[in-house]
């Protein structure tokens, strides 16, 4: 009789104990989602050769660089940016140094219209500020409408490609040129793109 | 008791199964976009001598200055972005006008360059030319000199302008 009554609580124990875990499940964050980034031009930001102390240069967003994401589409992501001023020979050790530094004014957009995004239905993105900027939004935009519920698990007839759209980031900006020592100035922006 | 412990592994089995779903992954996705452009000096031209008409050789009535040899012709030095490549033009012609009165000549400039301060060893340039580039330091010489027929020229003192160009190609 003693060792039927351990027996049972030793169960009762793994099983309480893996109940309780299973529940902290998010829906949007099924590893069965794939999301997949790509460039669209293979153009980076090359602001071509400029005078010393001549000001400003700009690249706008016609002429930017275009990342496409692919992926659920309404799912949200989340796209987070980092980039920095541009330094002479691409050296993070000129940081803070006007004489070989060119301040970078990032700007981006992003298209996530229903068919296929163009940049004239692009959305400014407006509140960047300092060195890193994150944004948040649908593959595809809600269709008028509010976000329905969470999906249902992704099960083996789950089949993403009925479900998938393309959205796409725009980066562009400009630089302006103060009187900095001549030769190749560089930096890099970084996007980290997640399925919220 | 066998009939228990089959119940107790089967609700085991079960529980495990959610974590695995629970803990799936979101998969994160880097692009790294390169931001770049290359700074050049503004490009000074400055005069280091004038061309000197009156102390240069005549003959057959045709005043010469060779851009090569003469002591007579102007130098000016292009200061820009060290080892840059530049495109150097100049007008070949220019009109000289006569400084008290309405008379013109024709002058036919002809240009010499080198990244050396080196006056004989110069290039003959031609209307326009693109393979030359600063030196090290970021200095182009120039000499300039050329010719002018007076045959028909009126006494007096003549001016005129020269005009090159040096840009970055």
């Amino acid at each position: 009789m003693f060792d039927k009554s351990l027996f049972i609580s030793a169960v009762l124990f793994f099983v309480c104990g893996w109940t309780g875990y299973a529940q902290q499940i998010n829906f949007s964050q099924y590893h069965s989602y794939n999301l997949s980034v790509g460039e669209l031009n293979s153009n980076n930001l090359d602001f071509g050769q400029v005078v010393s102390g001549s000001g400003q240069y700009s690249l706008d967003i016609n002429s930017g660089k275009v990342i496409s994401i692919t992926g659920v589409q309404y799912l949200d992501v989340i796209v987070e940016v980092t980039f920095n001023d541009l330094y002479l020979n691409g050296n993070p050790a000129n940081a803070g140094n006007s004489q070989k530094s060119i301040p970078f004014n990032l700007k981006a957009a992003y298209a996530n219209n229903k068919g296929t995004p163009n940049i004239g239905q692009a959305k400014f993105i407006n509140n960047i500020s300092g060195n890193s900027f994150t944004v948040r939004f649908p593959i595809l935009e809600r269709q008028g409408r509010p976000p329905g519920p969470p999906p249902a698990p992704p099960t083996n007839a789950f089949d993403q490609s009925k479900v998938e759209e393309t959205a796409y980031l725009y980066l562009f900006g400009s630089i302006n040129v103060g009187n900095v020592d001549a030769g190749p100035y560089s930096s890099d922006i970084t996007v980290t793109i997640n399925y919220d | 008791m066998k009939q228990l412990l089959t119940i107790a592994l089967c609700i085991y089995g079960l529980s495990a199964t959610a974590p695995s779903v629970a803990k799936a992954q979101s998969k994160t996705n880097d692009v790294s976009i390169n931001v770049s452009t290359k700074v050049i000096s503004s490009i000074e031209m400055i005069t280091i001598q004038s061309m000197s008409l009156s102390k240069a050789n005549m003959r057959n009535d045709r005043i010469t200055i060779d851009p090569q040899t003469s002591s007579n012709a102007g130098k000016m030095i292009a200061t820009g972005t060290p080892n840059a490549d530049i495109r150097i033009s100049f007008l070949r012609q220019r009109e000289l006008t006569q400084s008290k009165g309405a008379k013109t000549l024709i002058f036919n400039y002809r240009v010499a360059g080198n990244s050396k301060d080196d006056q004989s060893t110069a290039e003959m340039l031609n209307r326009e030319n693109r393979d030359f580039k600063f030196n090290s330091n970021g200095h182009f010489y120039l000499w300039i000199g050329g010719s002018v027929d007076i045959s028909s020229a009126t006494p007096g003192n003549y001016q005129g302008e020269f005009t090159v160009d040096v840009e970055y190609i």
